[in-house]
């Protein structure tokens, strides 16, 4: 393996090329954007004003919701054609690039659209789980590292409300980063990992004392089995899931970290606001920013090799 | 109304001795339980016994008297040993697992055969699962000889009849045998 900032070095030149073509793209679409914002707002205040007249309270009303909603959708219309180049020509690369460089043998792949199962998040025992409940997803980045295969998306855990007249309310759950891998050991029950203690324990589930202090400190463990959770949180493993944390704060940026151990299978999700991997109409779309995302997929990819996960000495292969 | 005051403290302490008496027993079961599960490791171990000694005679007649050992004591049933055996047959089976690891060493053949990697699987699941239920059955004692050392569930405890419990110490050799599965990382 590679260090990191030499193979991002590698990979940088093809990049800067598709990053001067976004930014030609981006600063010829700011005036069509605007124009078109514009000549549109205009219209519709002015159709909307035949049926409402022309007084000041609805000329206010009609421009404050109009306006900023059909700026709004102009602005996410070309970002998103930007965001598409991004995805399209950039992305891929590096993610088959890091994929390689972790002796992936085909590199890992990567797809704009994802599904995210929403039984994983309800299997999870991370959250209480809601009926009319459903999931969201893009950026996916799936591989595999000798034996282990994983899954990285954003994505989000949604649920709906709905009131006595019929209005319906969305209550979002979970956002953020979303890492799916298999784990080297079997087990059949649930343990939790949390650096943000849940607040409330589920139910079959009791907290679970172990004996590395620097753990302790960063994660709140329940499981619904003591022993097997002291299976799988083995001393080694306790030690690297603290370094883990480190280095995913120092890359994410984010502190809310959640695992969940089932299926004999591991889920990280890291709670973020940010919306990663996308492009903006009003800033220029650097190197930096792209070596950002870049050290994001290596540093959640690498969690394999920071846990050890191919280290298959038990009877799972 | 010094009567009333009276009935209140006594109820109030008779209601203070049943919960704190609960809890100990409650806690005391936990660490019986945890042992229970030791026992149970230890057990799925013993069960490896066979195939063990199976896969090293198939490949050398020598330096294989720990087998025999382990073998001999496999002749009886769990149920019916007394710890002193179970001990003994743990002790057994940790100095066998080593020479199992130092033969494959030997015999390349060994080694590389499915037979061997199963059963290699299978001796480190149990002995991680056995160290697992040992580290719990040390939490529950842990857990248990706090509550019975804290005021004031110590002053209950000693008129109850709750003594303190040992923890289990892991010796050296286990420590050495926890390196050896190392020596196997693919």
């Amino acid at each position: 393996m590679s260090d990191i900032n030499s193979l991002f070095s590698s990979q940088s030149p093809a990049v800067e090329q598709v990053l001067s073509e976004i930014e030609a793209t981006r600063r010829a679409s700011l005036f069509p954007c605007f124009a078109w914002a514009t000549v549109v707002s205009v219209a519709s205040c002015l159709f909307t004003f035949l049926f409402t007249g022309i007084d000041t309270i609805s000329v206010i009303t009609v421009v404050a919701i109009i306006c900023p909603v059909v700026f709004w959708c102009f602005i996410s219309y070309y970002r998103d054609k930007l965001s598409a180049i991004y995805k399209a020509d950039v992305l891929p690369n590096l993610v088959k690039a890091i994929g390689l460089d972790m002796g992936s043998e085909q590199g890992f792949q990567y797809e704009t659209n994802c599904d995210v199962p929403v039984s994983n998040f309800r299997d999870c025992c991370l959250f209480p789980v809601h009926s009319d409940d459903f999931t969201e997803g893009e950026d996916l980045i799936t591989g595999k590292i000798d034996k282990t295969d994983f899954k990285f998306c954003e994505a989000s855990y949604q649920y709906d409300t709905e009131d006595s007249d019929g209005d319906k309310t969305q209550h979002t759950v979970f956002e953020g980063l979303y890492f799916d891998a298999d784990f080297n050991k079997y087990f059949q029950g649930v343990t939790l990992l949390c650096t943000v203690p849940l607040g409330w324990v589920p139910k079959n589930f009791s907290k679970v004392e172990l004996e590395n202090a620097d753990f302790c400190k960063q994660f709140t463990v329940y499981s619904t089995d003591q022993v097997e959770a002291r299976y799988i949180l083995s001393t080694a493993l306790q030690e690297r899931l603290v370094n883990m944390v480190k280095t995913l704060k120092n890359a994410s940026g984010e502190k809310k970290f959640s695992i969940s151990f089932f299926n004999s299978r591991m889920l990280l999700l890291v709670s973020s606001g940010t919306n990663h991997f996308e492009a903006s109409l009003f800033k220029q779309l650097k190197i930096e920013r792209v070596r950002q995302d870049f050290q994001l997929i290596y540093t959640m990819a690498d969690v394999i090799n920071e846990l050890n996960l191919n280290t298959r000495i038990w009877t799972k292969q | 109304m010094g009567i009333i005051i009276l009935v209140v403290v006594l109820a109030v302490l008779a209601l203070m001795g049943i919960g704190i008496y609960n809890s100990l027993v409650s806690k005391r079961n936990n660490v019986k339980n945890a042992f229970a599960t030791i026992d149970v490791m230890l057990k799925k171990r013993f069960d490896l016994i066979p195939n063990l000694v199976e896969t090293v005679k198939q490949f050398t007649q020598h330096e294989t008297e720990i087998f025999d050992k382990v073998a001999a004591s496999h002749g009886a049933a769990y149920s019916s040993l007394s710890n002193s055996q179970k001990a003994e047959i743990d002790a057994n089976m940790q100095q066998a697992q080593r020479s199992f690891f130092a033969i494959a060493e030997q015999f390349p053949e060994l080694k590389s055969s499915e037979n061997y990697r199963q059963l290699q699987g299978a001796l480190n699941e149990t002995e991680e699962q056995l160290s697992a239920a040992r580290r719990g059955y040390n939490a529950a004692v842990t857990e248990y000889n706090t509550s019975i050392q804290s005021f004031p569930k110590n002053i209950f405890a000693g008129a109850m009849g709750f003594a303190e419990e040992s923890l289990l110490q892991i010796g050296e050799a286990e420590k050495a045998n926890v390196n050896v599965g190392d020596l196997f990382k693919k």
